[in-house]
């Protein structure tokens, strides 16, 4: 007999919680977030996908000096370095490729650079691709992305976001 | 009556009565799985839709047993090596059968006088056997064989372990369901579920519907135990424990499996309706006169109406499914129009009889419906029991009260008649 009162009882639990949920569920305990419909903001210091920042002359920042590939630790970033044609920057990157697989996004490369010319404020994830292949991001590809918080000052050097 | 005619007939309603059941085993999946996420704070499945003139309709989750179906349908059907081929495939249906072969004996209204379209008398009850308690009780504990020739038949000791976990409580529990409705058929005086349910009309101690949740309720506190083991579900899962412990129908896959998940939901329902039958009274209205049924229609189908109405809005404020609650609120008005044309127009005296045979299969529906929901908040709520535990429940406890319902059952009896 007693077990059919503490049984009642439990019920009575889960009718409450089950009366609550159905009759307003936005102030009910539910926490699900349904995401295509909804997306939730992400903090501005979040780490998403990589980007290369440019000079106002569409160029990028990045002047090759291997920084972010010596810190990198999962050996994600590959530079081929080649003379730029501006005399006062020495060089330039040819080739810039991220493997978004093997990236790690600890932001270890966002630290180290120098010049402010890499960058991971984008706010998204990598978007899934069909083979391995489509991870690589090449430079034109990084430069394409776009930040998701304010332009920081043009000036280089010294314009980390903390 | 032609002879033909009264086979159509036999067979019309064994057709609605199937299709009902298996309508009502798919949207049970959907209610046990929103059902338990409202329990548990969560959202549930919303995500199964068609895209109409270029808008996504959910209907709130309704199209995933749909979903369920067709993804169940086309995936592998999987027999083991080693397996006995034939009581392989044999068990799904011994379980799929003998659950809906049940239904046969089922009253979900009273005898609908249609002799003035040339139809006669038509019983909503597909066939009224004097013994039909001990038939429901046989066939249904026939549905075991399933689950025992499927775990014997796997070539899994697993699934073997897992059917014998099985016969050892359905056997255990199967007694005890027998015995606590001894009761009942010694207070009802008959073993035809038409007469049981024609022996609770009425009232006891002048203010009780005389129900047999009321003239037995011992019988009744064990037979919601012994129907909730016997449908095989949490607090008494043990046979399957999907989640841990493997059950029987480990080596199923793709429809055969599908039919063993859906004769338990059926199962469920079935056990409801049992419960329905023997101690709520079946189909009839609580605390009125069978006499006045006629005037009592229209109310049963105006509130029945009104609360489709009240479902349809929290389904289309509350969650999202504006088409859903439409439709709801829309099948709403139309019940509390018809309740209204019940009410007040002169209509012929056998679309009024079908006004009431409506009203008492409501009245049926939404008792075995309560039943049923209760039976899945108590499965949401309690953990499952060890097998000891659940042996020394059913042959310490229950058999034992059973029993003594019996005995003071008798002497009631004894004292009332003498």
């Amino acid at each position: 007999m007693k077990y059919y009162i503490d049984t009642l009882k439990g019920v009575m639990v889960t009718t409450r919680h089950l009366v609550k949920n159905v009759l307003r569920r936005e102030k009910a305990g539910v926490v699900t977030v349904e995401y295509p419909e909804k997306k939730l903001t992400y903090r501005p210091n979040f780490r998403g996908l990589h980007r290369l920042t440019r000079r106002p002359d569409g160029t990028p920042k990045c002047v090759a000096c291997f920084m972010c590939e010596t810190v990198c630790p999962a050996y994600c970033i590959h530079i081929e370095a080649e003379e730029s044609p501006d005399g006062r920057i020495e060089k330039r990157p040819k080739v810039f490729v991220i493997d978004e697989l093997r990236c790690v996004v600890c932001g270890l490369c966002v630290e180290a650079c120098p010049e402010d010319a890499i960058r991971m404020d984008t706010a998204v994830h990598p978007p899934p691709a069909t083979g391995r292949d489509e991870f690589l991001y090449e430079r034109d590809v990084l430069m394409s992305h776009k930040g998701a918080g304010p332009e920081p000052p043009a000036a280089s050097g010294g314009g980390r976001r903390r | 009556m032609h002879t033909a005619l009264v086979l159509l007939l036999a067979a019309v309603k064994a057709g609605a009565i199937l299709a009902a059941a298996m309508t009502a085993g798919a949207l049970l999946t959907l209610v046990e799985r929103r059902l338990s996420a409202m329990i548990q704070d969560r959202v549930g499945p919303n995500r199964a839709d068609v895209t109409l003139a270029g808008r996504r309709f959910t209907m709130g989750g309704l199209l995933h047993p749909m979903a369920d179906g067709v993804k169940m349908l086309f995936k592998e059907d999987f027999i083991p090596e080693g397996a006995n081929r034939f009581i392989f495939v044999l068990a799904p249906f011994v379980v799929m059968f003998f659950t809906l072969a049940t239904f046969s004996v089922i009253p979900f209204g009273d005898v609908l006088d249609l002799s003035a379209i040339g139809l006669g008398l038509v019983p909503l009850q597909i066939a009224d056997l004097n013994v039909g308690l001990l038939f429901a009780m046989a066939v249904a504990s026939l549905a075991i064989y399933g689950t025992v020739l499927a775990g014997w038949s796997s070539n899994n000791k697993f699934s073997l372990l897992g059917g014998m976990r099985a016969a050892s409580q359905l056997v255990a529990y199967e007694a005890v369901m027998g015995l606590c409705l001894v009761g009942a058929v010694m207070v009802f005086g008959t073993a035809s579920l038409k007469g049981i349910v024609d022996a609770q009309a009425g009232t006891v101690l002048g203010f009780l519907p005389r129900w047999g949740v009321f003239v037995q309720p011992l019988a009744f506190l064990i037979f919601i135990v012994a129907a909730i083991a016997e449908s095989k579900r949490v607090p008494f899962d043990i046979p399957e424990g999907e989640s841990e412990i493997i059950g029987y129908f480990i080596e199923y896959s793709g429809l055969k499996f599908a039919m063993f998940f859906l004769g338990e939901f059926i199962e469920v329902a079935l056990a409801a309706i049992m419960m329905t039958v023997v101690f709520f009274g079946g189909w009839h209205i609580p605390w009125v006169d069978p006499a006045n049924y006629g005037t009592a229609a229209p109310w049963v189908i105006g509130i029945a109406g009104l609360a489709g109405v009240f479902a349809g809005a929290v389904a289309a404020w509350g969650h999202g499914s504006r088409l859903m609650g439409a439709v709801i609120a829309l099948g709403g008005c139309g019940a509390v129009c018809a309740a209204g044309a019940l009410a007040f127009a002169p209509l012929p005296g056998w679309i009024a009889g079908c006004g009431v045979a409506a009203a008492q299969v409501l009245v049926f529906v939404g008792k075995a419906a309560v039943l049923t929901w209760l039976q899945f908040m108590v499965r949401w709520t309690l953990p499952r029991f060890r097998f000891d535990q659940l042996l020394a429940i059913g042959w310490k406890k229950l058999v034992p009260w059973s029993l003594a319902n019996i005995v003071l059952t008798g002497a009631v009896l004894l004292w009332v008649t003498s």
